[in-house]
C-alpha cells in the first residue's frame, strides 16, 4: 500500500446533496462520511439538514435562490415573484451564515441577447442592494443550452461578465459550471483565470455524460483545480454529476482526490 | 437639559458621577439617543462589513444618528438606501485584493470594472472608488510600482473627468500575505508616479501600524506603540484620499484597550486641513448588535477632535 499523501486542501470541496445520496446512503451517514473524507460543504440540500451539516464542521456553500431554471427573470412577468423569492432566501442565508446564493436566469423565449441582458440587469438591480447589505453574493449560474438546457439564457461566460460589469456590485458573481462551460466554450483554464474575480462558485462534472471526474471523460480536473487555486480563488467547488460506482463512498473519495490539489 | 453630543469615555465618567448625584435627570445613551452634535472636523464613516448582524438600514439610521456622514465599501446596489438615510458611500467597492494593478495582464479587466464603479459613484454624487496593488507573487516592488503606474494612468484621466478619486489601499502583508502596497514609502512613491489628482492612497492606520509600528514594553510592564505615523501622515497628506481606523494590534475597538493614540492622530489630520473621510474599520469586540453599535459610537466620540 502506498504511503498516504498529505492532504493538499487548496480547494474547498463541496457537493450537491443528491450526488452521493444513493445506493443505500442515508442523510446521516452522508454528512458524517463527507466530513471524514474532507469535504468543506454539502450544498443545495433540504433546509432540514443544514444544521446537521454545520454541526459536522462543514458549511452549506450555496443553495438555489429563485425558480425556476427555464422560467425566471429573463421574463419581466417573473420579476415580482423572483424578487420575493430572492429576498426571502437572502434572509434565510443570513440566518444560517451562508454567503452565496444560486440564481437561474430563465430561458430566452425568443428574446435577443440584448433584451435578455437588459431584463436581467433590471431584475438584478432590485435584489443586488439587499444582497450587498446582507453580505451575500448572488451568483447566476452558467449552464449549457446545447445539450441539457435548450434555450437557457446565461450560456456563455461573456454574457455573465457583461451582467457583472453592468451591475458593478461586489454582491454579484457567477456560478461557473465547468461541465456546462466545457460544452459551450471550452478553453476552461484561460476563461476561469481571466474571470476569477467574477466567479463566486464552481460546479464540476465529467464531459460528456456528466458523470465522475475520471479518465473516461475529457476534462483534466487536477489542472483545472490547480489553476483555480493559483488564481487565488477563495470560494467552494461543488461536485454536481451522477457517479457511476455503486460503492458510493468509494466514488466520493475518488472524486474528492481528483480535486484535492 | 440640552441634547448631549456623542458620548466619549470622559462624558461617560462625568455622566456617571452626575448620575450618582442626580439619578433621574440623566439620559442613558442608547438607540433612542438624539442625533449627535459633533465638532465635525473629522468627517467620519464606517465599513459595513464590520457590522455583521446589524441590518443595513439600522446601521444607516444609527450611524447617521451618531454622526457618521457615510458608510464605506459598498456597491451601487446600496446607494439608494444610503441616500434615504442622508448618507453617502464614502468608498465604493471594486475589484479584489489579490489581483491588482501590479500585473499588466490584469489591467484591462480592472479598468473596465473601475469604469463601471466610477460611473455609478459619479452618478450618485459620491467621491471615492477603491483599488488594490495585488500580491507580489515573486515580483520586485519597483516593477510592481511601475506596472501599477502604467495601469492607473490609463484610468486616472477618466476619474478626473468624472470628479472621482481612485484610492489604493495600504494593507499589512502579514495578514494579507504577500500584498504589495504594504509600506508608506511605496504607496506615496506610486502617487508621485501616477501624478493625477484622481489617484490617492487609502491610508489604513491599523495596517500601517502593523507594518511600521513597534510595540515597546516599558519598565512598568506597560506596552506602548512606537511609530512615526503622525509625521508620515502630515508629510504626505496630499497623497492621501481616505483613512481607515482600527485598534492596534488586533483591529478591535479603538479605545484605550489598544495602543494607538487616535485622538492625537485625528488632531494631526485636522491640522493638515484634510477634507476627506476617516472610516472606522475595526471589528467590535462585542458580539451583540447593541454592543457593536456602542463600540462604533465610542469610536466616533474618540475621533471627533
Amino acid at each position: 500500500m502506498a504511503e498516504p499523501q498529505a492532504p493538499a486542501r487548496r480547494i474547498k470541496q463541496s457537493f450537491s446533496w443528491g450526488v452521493y445520496l444513493k445506493h443505500g446512503m442515508t442523510p446521516e451517514k452522508l454528512i458524517q462520511t463527507a466530513a471524514d473524507v474532507g469535504f468543506a460543504s454539502i450544498e443545495m440540500g433540504p433546509e432540514e439538514h443544514w444544521k446537521a451539516i454545520q454541526d459536522a464542521g462543514m458549511q452549506v456553500a450555496i443553495f438555489v435562490g429563485n425558480g425556476s431554471l427555464g422560467n425566471a427573470f429573463t421574463n419581466p412577468d417573473n420579476w415580482d415573484r423572483n424578487e420575493k423569492e430572492v429576498l426571502a432566501n437572502i434572509e434565510k442565508a443570513q440566518a444560517y451564515g451562508i454567503d452565496t446564493l444560486l440564481l437561474l436566469t430563465g430561458n430566452r423565449e425568443g428574446r435577443s441577447d440584448a433584451e435578455c441582458l437588459d431584463n436581467c440587469t433590471t431584475f438584478l438591480q432590485r435584489v443586488v442592494g439587499p444582497a450587498e447589505q446582507a453580505g451575500i453574493r448572488i451568483c447566476p449560474e452558467l449552464l449549457n443550452s446545447k445539450v441539457n438546457h435548450p434555450d437557457y439564457f446565461l450560456d456563455h461566460t461573456a454574457l455573465g461578465a457583461e451582467l457583472c460589469s453592468r451591475l458593478a456590485s461586489p454582491a454579484l458573481g457567477l456560478l461557473y459550471d465547468i461541465y456546462h462551460m466545457q460544452i459551450m466554450e471550452g478553453d476552461l483554464i484561460r476563461t476561469i483565470t481571466e474571470n476569477i474575480d467574477l466567479i463566486g462558485h464552481f460546479h464540476t462534472g465529467g464531459n460528456p455524460g456528466r458523470r465522475d471526474m475520471d479518465d473516461e471523460q475529457e476534462i483534466y480536473y487536477p489542472a483545472v483545480m490547480r489553476a483555480i487555486a493559483d488564481a487565488g480563488y477563495q470560494g467552494y467547488v461543488g461536485h454536481e454529476f451522477g457517479p457511476k460506482d455503486e460503492d458510493i463512498v468509494a466514488a466520493m473519495k475518488r472524486n474528492f482526490a481528483v480535486c484535492d490539489v | 437639559m440640552k441634547t448631549p453630543r456623542t458620548l466619549t469615555r470622559r462624558d461617560l465618567l462625568r455622566a456617571s458621577a452626575a448620575a450618582a448625584a442626580m439619578p433621574f435627570a440623566i439620559r442613558v445613551a442608547g438607540a433612542a439617543e438624539a442625533p449627535a452634535k459633533l465638532k465635525g472636523r473629522i468627517h467620519q464613516s464606517a465599513s459595513k462589513w464590520c457590522y455583521g448582524g446589524v441590518p443595513f438600514p439600522e446601521l444607516c439610521a444609527e450611524g447617521a444618528r451618531m454622526g457618521l456622514e457615510g458608510i464605506d465599501l459598498l456597491g451601487p446596489g446600496s446607494f439608494k438606501t444610503l441616500k434615504e438615510h442622508g448618507l453617502v458611500c464614502t468608498m465604493t467597492s471594486c475589484n479584489s485584493i489579490g489581483r491588482g494593478f501590479n500585473r499588466t495582464e490584469h489591467h484591462e479587466k480592472l479598468i473596465k470594472n473601475l469604469h463601471g464603479a466610477i460611473d455609478a459613484t459619479a452618478a450618485a454624487g459620491f467621491k471615492n472608488v477603491i483599488c488594490f496593488s495585488g500580491n507580489r507573487g515573486g515580483m520586485a516592488d519597483d516593477e510592481g510600482l511601475k506596472n501599477c503606474a502604467i495601469g492607473l494612468k490609463k484610468v486616472a484621466g477618466y476619474a478626473e473627468k468624472k470628479g472621482v478619486v481612485i484610492c489604493m489601499e495600504y494593507l499589512n502583508s502579514k495578514q494579507h500575505k504577500d500584498y504589495m502596497a504594504d509600506s508608506s514609502a511605496w504607496c506615496f512613491d506610486l502617487v508621485k508616479a501616477v501624478g493625477s489628482p484622481s489617484f490617492r492612497i487609502l491610508y489604513d492606520i491599523y495596517h500601517a501600524a502593523m507594518m511600521e509600528a513597534e510595540i515597546v514594553t516599558g519598565p512598568d510592564g506597560k506596552k506602548t506603540a512606537r511609530h512615526k505615523l503622525i509625521e508620515i501622515i502630515q508629510k504626505n497628506i496630499d497623497a492621501i484620499g481616505h483613512f481607515h481606523t482600527g485598534g492596534f494590534p488586533g483591529r478591535k475597538d479603538i479605545n484605550d484597550t489598544q495602543l494607538l493614540d487616535y485622538p492625537a492622530i485625528m488632531r494631526a489630520i485636522v491640522e493638515t486641513g484634510f477634507k476627506g473621510y476617516v472610516a472606522h474599520e475595526f471589528v467590535p469586540k462585542a458580539k451583540d448588535k447593541a454592543g457593536k453599535l456602542a463600540a462604533l459610537r465610542e469610536a466616533v466620540g474618540i475621533c471627533d477632535v
